[in-house]
């Protein structure tokens, strides 16, 4: 008898159920099941995956969830019979998710009984209000709620739930609820209440009933479901549990029939923006790109104009006019303010994005694909990312919420998964481990993926032998089994999602942790997924940094009007003086920037993607390299690769090559090309590669290339795997770093205060920056609470720290003392206690910053700090009673320069006078060390002794186990390499604030480091501060 | 009043020293026998960061060539008793809370000796001679001052009167006994980071700054320690061992003389009216190796079979593979007023929230009414499942089934669930039939994942 399941819960039940979307169509479609209900708990966050594999498998996917009753937390199965359906099960899960605290839904049923037009509702679970009556053998009211139920949706569409799991009572139980439905005219359906794929997977779900419940599984005990029952059953498996009851198998087919509904598909309608009645957005938009294509000058016009009205077209085809519209409302609105803000990533292909102010290239003169960004072929929207300068990006999504109101406005959500860290800490409490062992070993394990673990030289070098004893591999095996499921719900950093009808009506929304801030249930893959456009306001601290530059420049610079082309700037780039410059300043671009030297906005361009996973695993990076040094000659695969590569000398380096190879070898089109792109960055997409490989070597052999030559292409193109930035990107953001390359070269001082008011930011420290800074000649002046604003400022030329950067003090905190200041100076410590009611720990963070040294006059930090308590004692009294001083006076050392040093550094994150690792300058000079600065004067090869802050530190997983320290002393920056069997017998001095380093110099294309044998802690904690 | 603090600093390393002289010099861990921590480590260690609780691993990691050896708590007690008896040839007025550690009033004593430093002299030169362990000596007019002295000394010296303070006035203050380690933060960002420091500052300013509680420190730094001498009786450590002529080899000949180890045992703990805490088994084998297992007694007790029981799992726990030449058992004894407690078993099925809450209402109970108030009660097990014979239908229900010799027809199968759980310790998986049997009886029925049928009493 044929069955289809109703009831079943993927992963996204989040720590209810065990399945990807995915598996239960795979795992239905084996069984020929014409369709599948999927049926999380209170959420929809799985159903575009679910809906997309039903729609490979021609499978019928049904849109349901599990929601969890608010009067007696009893569950209700609902089923979306069609659109209107699916709208109001979205505002019910909205409304269950409103009412109670993030993450947890209840719906009171009141809500319930207004909102059940097109829904088909199963009585639920054995937890559901009418089987928990039978059960408790209160008949009466279980006949009262069916009748409630029955009366809510209509009796043709609510089922009595019919479940049999071999659990204690379950015969009964269904020949009950049969007898209620005879007796009230309900009908009986037959589910499975699916959790799991198989039996074997029921240990997965204790183990998540468990990190659910925060129990072990030792005190799991009425937790757990009773036995391994609740897996997918095959129809055949039904239909003998149900051949009591044939009729709630046939009943599935009848309700499968009945489901219409399909989840959102996009783009969705968005508002409109304010414009004359009469004009439709196309025209809109048209008229806004050619009035100002008009003022352009010194552009080939007719070419303009042609490549506007192909890219016109298509955003007309595809309904997009409205979002371009609304991105440049978003921007007009951040330039009246002053917000810095640009767009970047794919956008910065388009002609209308550059026209509308959105993007800062000209994507025709920087030769970009405009498919790239949008095209026929490509089935996802296309989504454009603003860069907005991070402190105001605030006043941005607010403008968004006012403009489009709150119904209409959610930020995308991102579903958290458990990675090997949370995995195996999670895991390894409810086996019982002991948490403090858990700990350690999460700390250890970095970035592995837990599949690898087991065979890592982490855990033995931790643990010795215990990892292989039984008990660690059951958690170890557990552990893998769980790495990449959802545990809860996020918000994305900026993806925003508006519509003009409200959201709540097409995917649940829910608050998130911020207040009125509210995520739809759909993650950013799963909005692409279903075709939703979205917009990403990312904040970037740069930005912000560089506003912050400018406003301390007399007169303010025009950013906009910099052509790229200051000799100066590349000179300074070239001499690797880069810390602060935005994505030049890391140790693999420096390393880079003596071999590569930049002289053009083109190089920086270049520059910028090169350090990326893609060219970096294709090892395009050194053939490129030789080449611009002219050791080893251009050369192309095929001539037809010419005007693809020859701007990157016959190497891969941006994402738009693999559509002009595509296009000019394989005779793709663009929007193919871009396809083909998007597949070759998916991993798991081998067989849709398959399809690619024979489409490309097909259309090169109708181009007449050699089949040799086309899948020698294809390899390279493999390799590439997209992991780049596009050129369009890497352009934007090559803008950013001119920008920032420019200031620093031109209003250092200015340049450096933007900097540290941004922090934390960058690859560095902020005393890193403040180091370099200093070598550059810039001159800081300390914290100081009569001068100090709250960034960093400038005083007679110099950077006057701000009182941000002060640790232990908010910004209220802050924006009190500079409001009564503003007042009157503060000349004591008992009136500036009494004034602001600070409390101690910031008040004590201020002196030992050194911001109050003014009011002793020796600057005598512990002094302050003495008096303190009795300045709070004096300050809680009115001004006009005097109190006796019962304080006897005591007169401390003033601090060593050392100890106030290191006082500043705690405070602060920073040092105005020495560089930190003067701390230790005995301990290095007595070593042998030689300064940072001398290393170049080191013949290759020779041994050395280097000493210093260890101010970076990374094991990137391309670097096979490699690490990469950088450390700093007085004189400059120095980089260290550590292979792994250094590392693994030297972790505790890898890992170090200081560290001494014995190894041999190598100096390569002009870049010298350390290659470490040994690496040794220098005590990190020299005073106890 | 003059105070002489004998000092033997470190003593389970001294007289681990003492029992093997090669040591001397050595970078020597002790560790705790059961978990293989740090409980003293020789001077090289501490120099280069070694702490009590530090792992074995993690002191073999920074200090390769570190020597480790099992604590043999035993032994330095016993040697805590030698020095302690060595002493009482001076005065019977003793006073001893920390091992190798012992005050006793000096000012009579003195005037029988030409002098203070004489008198700490005759001492060290005592005891060295009867313990052969290299205790030192001072004479102070305060507890703290004459430990702080001791701990200087070579061998002896005495602290004159009102010459306290500037003695202390070079030690840092870490030689406070348990400083807090905020107030040790506070005073060095203060620059304060000597006892001279320390004492300088005004008493009042002191109180002010960080509260009366600290103020006792002060007191300490200034040389004016006004902690009585107060003979302390450390809470009794009652051990009994055994030497065995011939190693035992065989498990159950270990077993009896364990047993009767635990018999002597309860004995002596009953004369001394105390109860058991904790015991501890200690083994030495016929390599000279030695084995320790311990564990801690919920309630306490001294009963002879619960000891019993104890010793012998702790004997299963340590497992001996080669022939064992000692045993011994030592007790962690309660003081008197804590005997007749008993263990509390409320629940079954414990939790995590059930067990706090249970903490908590018997926490209020004991602060309202005192500790006597609650009494045990012990949970009713339920009956035992009794196994049997049943023969199924090809559907696999059971079909007849064989009670007290007579074979029953089931009627009717009126339930069948499953229950599977424990899967990660130990995996239970039953199939449960609810039957009527001709007679009419209505029973359950479970079937093992073995094959095996029992008879459920407990559900009905």
């Amino acid at each position: 008898m044929p069955y289809i399941e109703l009831h079943a819960h993927s992963y996204f039940s989040l720590l209810d159920g065990v399945p990807t979307p995915e598996a239960l169509i795979a795992q239905a479609a084996a069984w020929d099941m014409p369709a599948l209900a999927l049926s999380d708990h209170n959420g929809l966050y799985g159903m575009p995956r679910f809906w997309k594999a039903a729609q490979q498998a021609g499978i019928k996917a049904i849109v349901g969830c599990e929601l969890t009753l608010a009067e007696s937390g009893g569950h209700l199965t609902l089923l979306a019979e069609n659109q209107h359906g699916y709208s109001n099960m979205c505002r019910l899960i909205t409304s269950a998710h409103s009412k109670g605290k993030k993450g947890i839904a209840i719906l009171p049923e009141k809500t319930l009984a207004e909102h059940t037009s097109g829904l088909i509702a199963l009585s639920g679970c054995r937890r559901g209000l009418i089987a928990q009556s039978l059960l408790t053998h209160d008949h009466q009211r279980a006949e009262r709620t069916a009748a409630r139920y029955a009366d809510m949706f209509s009796r043709e569409s609510f089922f009595l739930e019919l479940q049999h799991h071999y659990e204690h009572n379950d015969t009964h139980l269904n020949t009950g609820l049969e007898q209620l439905g005879q007796r009230m005219g309900i009908p009986i359906i037959a589910t499975g209440n699916v959790h799991y794929l198989t039996p074997a997977d029921a240990h997965i779900h204790d183990i998540l009933t468990c990190i659910r419940n925060r129990l072990p599984l030792q005190h799991s005990d009425g937790r757990l479901r009773s036995n391994h029952e609740y897996y997918f059953r095959s129809p055949q498996k039904m239909e003998a549990l149900f051949a009591t009851w044939p009729q709630a198998l046939l009943n599935t087919l009848a309700v499968a029939e009945r489901c219409q509904a399909h989840p959102p598909i996009g783009p969705q309608v968005l508002p409109q923006i304010q414009r004359q009645p009469s004009m439709s957005a196309d025209t809109h938009l048209r008229t806004l790109c050619f009035t100002t294509l008009d003022h352009k000058t010194n552009i080939d016009v007719s070419k303009y104009k042609r490549t506007l009205e192909h890219e016109l077209k298509l955003i007309a085809e595809q309904h997009l006019a409205n979002y371009f519209l609304l991105v440049w409302d978003l921007m007009r609105f951040a330039r009246e303010r002053g917000i810095l803000c640009q767009g970047r990533g794919s956008a910065a292909n388009s002609l209308v994005s550059y026209l509308l102010g959105i993007t800062p290239i000209d994507p025709l003169s920087a030769g970009l694909v405009f498919e790239r960004f949008l095209s026929h072929e490509r089935p996802n929207p296309p989504d454009i990312d603003i860069d907005c300068a991070s402190d105001r990006r605030e006043e941005v999504i607010q403008y968004i919420y006012n403009k489009y109101g709150h119904d209409h406005m959610a930020m995308a959500c991102t579903i958290v998964t458990f990675r090997a860290r949370s995995a195996l800490r999670d895991v390894g409490f409810v086996l019982g481990f002991d948490e403090r062992l858990l700990k350690r070993i999460s700390a250890e394990i970095e970035d592995l993926s837990l599949s690898t673990l087991p065979k890592s030289e982490i855990l033995s070098a931790t643990l010795g032998d215990v990892p292989y004893s039984p008990h660690w591999q059951q958690l170890l095996q557990l552990a893998a089994r769980i790495e990449g499921f959802p545990r809860h719900l996020g918000i994305h950093n900026g993806g925003i999602v508006i519509s003009a009808r409200p959201l709540a009506t097409q995917i649940p929304v829910e608050p998130a942790t911020m207040e009125a801030r509210t995520v739809v249930q759909f993650d950013k893959d799963s909005l692409e997924t279903m075709g939703w456009v979205k917009l990403d306001l990312l904040g970037l601290r740069m930005l912000g940094a560089i506003v912050d530059a400018c406003a301390l420049i007399d007169p303010q610079p025009c950013l906009d009007s910099l052509t790229f082309d200051d000799p100066n700037v590349f000179d300074m780039l070239c001499r690797s003086e880069t810390i602060g410059i935005f994505q030049l300043e890391s140790r693999a671009q420096t390393s880079l920037i003596p071999r590569f030297q930049p002289r053009s906005f083109s190089d920086l361009t270049i520059q910028v993607a090169l350090i990326r996973p893609g060219p970096l695993q294709a090892n395009m990076v050194h053939p490129y390299l030789q080449r611009r040094d002219k050791h080893e000659p251009v050369t192309y695969l095929h001539t037809l690769l010419e005007p693809a590569l020859h701007e990157t000398l016959g190497v891969i380096i941006f994402q738009e090559q693999i559509l002009k190879i595509a296009r000019d070898l394989a005779g793709f089109t663009p929007g193919e090309g871009e396809l083909l792109r998007r597949a070759l960055s998916n991993k798991c997409a081998e067989e849709q590669l398959q399809a690619f490989r024979s489409r490309f070597l097909t259309g090169a052999l109708a181009q007449g290339v050699n089949t040799v030559i086309a899948e020698k292409a294809f390899e390279q193109l493999k390799a590439f795997g997209g992991y780049a930035f596009s050129k369009a990107h890497a352009a934007a953001f090559a803008v950013i770093t001119y920008w920032s390359a420019w200031l620093r070269c031109h209003h250092p001082a200015q340049f450096f205060a933007g900097l540290l008011s941004q922090q934390p930011m960058g690859f560095y420290p902020a005393h890193v920056v403040l180091s370099d800074a200093r070598r550059a000649g810039v001159h800081f002046l300390p914290v100081d609470l009569r001068y100090s604003q709250a960034g960093s400022t400038l005083q007679y030329g110099s950077v006057r720290l701000g009182l941000q950067s002060i640790r232990g003090i908010g910004t209220q905190q802050i924006r009190l003392l500079l409001q009564e200041r503003r007042q009157a100076p503060f000349h004591s410590l008992s009136e500036l206690l009494r004034r602001t009611e600070i409390p101690r720990p910031a008040a004590e963070s201020l002196i030992l910053a050194g911001a109050l040294d003014y009011l002793q006059q020796d600057g005598n930090r512990r002094q302050l700090l003495w008096e303190l308590t009795n300045a709070y004692r004096i300050a809680r009294v009115p001004p006009s009673l005097e109190l006796p001083d019962n304080d006897t006076r005591v007169q401390l050392t003033p601090m060593t320069a050392d100890q106030s040093l290191t006082t500043e550094l705690v405070a602060t994150g920073v040092s105005t006078q020495r560089h930190p690792a003067d701390l230790y300058i005995k301990v290095f000079v007595s070593a042998g060390a030689i300064p940072a600065t001398q290393l170049y004067k080191l013949r290759d090869g020779q041994p050395v002794t280097v000493g210093g802050m260890v101010i970076a530190r990374q094991r990137p997983p391309t670097a096979h186990g490699i690490c990469f320290l950088a450390l700093e002393d007085s004189s400059g920056i120095l980089n260290a390499v550590v292979y792994p069997d250094v590392y693994n017998k030297h972790r505790t001095g890898c890992r170090a604030d200081f560290a001494l380093i014995h190894g041999r110099i190598q100096i390569k294309h002009g870049a010298a480091h350390v290659v470490a044998h040994e690496v040794l802690a220098v005590s990190s904690n020299p005073q106890c501060s | 009043m003059r105070i002489l603090c004998l000092m033997l600093a470190h003593l389970p390393l001294q007289v681990e020293i003492q029992r093997n002289p090669l040591l001397a010099g050595e970078p020597l861990a002790l560790l705790r026998p059961w978990d293989q921590r740090v409980i003293m480590a020789a001077l090289p260690l501490r120099t280069a960061g070694v702490r009590p609780g530090d792992s074995r691993k993690s002191v073999k990691q920074r200090c390769p060539h570190t020597r480790f050896l099992l604590a043999s708590e035993a032994h330095y007690q016993q040697a805590h008793q030698y020095l302690e008896n060595a002493l009482r040839m001076f005065s019977t007025h003793i006073e001893s809370n920390e091992m190798g550690k012992f005050f006793i009033e000096a000012t009579v004593l003195a005037r029988t000796f030409k002098s203070e430093t004489a008198l700490a002299k005759a001492v060290t030169k005592h005891i060295r001679s009867a313990t052969q362990l290299p205790a030192t000596a001072s004479i102070s007019g305060d507890k703290f001052t004459a430990y702080c002295a001791a701990l200087q000394a070579n061998p002896a010296c005495a602290i004159p009167e009102g010459k306290e303070a500037s003695f202390l006035a070079d030690l840092p203050l870490t030689a406070l006994p348990d400083p807090p380690p905020e107030m040790l933060c506070r005073l060095h960002l203060f620059g304060i980071n000597t006892m001279g420091e320390l004492a300088r500052l005004p008493h009042q300013a002191v109180v002010n700054q960080f509260g009366r509680g600290i103020a006792h420190f002060h007191d300490l730094a200034q040389g004016r320690d006004t902690r009585p001498l107060q003979p302390y009786v450390p809470p009794p450590v009652v051990m009994c061992n055994q030497t065995l002529l011939d190693p035992l080899d065989e498990f159950l000949a270990a077993e009896n003389s364990l047993q009767q180890l635990a018999e002597h045992l309860a004995k002596l703990l009953e004369q001394k009216g105390y109860q058991a805490t904790a015991l501890a088994l200690g083994t030495t084998d016929e390599n000279d190796q030695e084995h320790h297992q311990g564990v801690s007694l919920k309630p306490p007790t001294a009963e002879k079979s619960r000891l019993q029981r104890t010793a012998i799992h702790l004997l299963n726990k340590l497992n001996p593979q080669i022939p064992i030449s000692t045993l011994q058992l030592t007790a962690y004894p309660l003081q008197q007023w804590q005997q007749n407690t008993t263990q509390m078993h409320f629940f079954q099925q414990r939790s995590i929230h059930t067990t706090k809450r249970l903490k908590q209402a018997l926490s209020s109970l004991q602060q309202r009414f005192g500790n006597n108030v609650i009494q045990r009660a012990s949970a009713i097990e339920s009956p035992e499942p009794s196994p049997v014979q049943v023969s199924c239908a090809p559907n696999g229900n059971p079909a007849t089934l064989r009670l007290h010799e007579h074979s029953y027809p089931i009627e009717c199968v009126h339930q069948h669930w499953r229950v599977q759980h424990h899967w990660w310790a130990q995996p239970i998986q039953r199939d449960y039939f609810q039957v009527s049997i001709t007679d009419g009886r209505v029973l359950n029925l479970f079937c093992e994942s073995t094959g095996t049928w029992f008879i459920d009493h407990a559900i009905h």
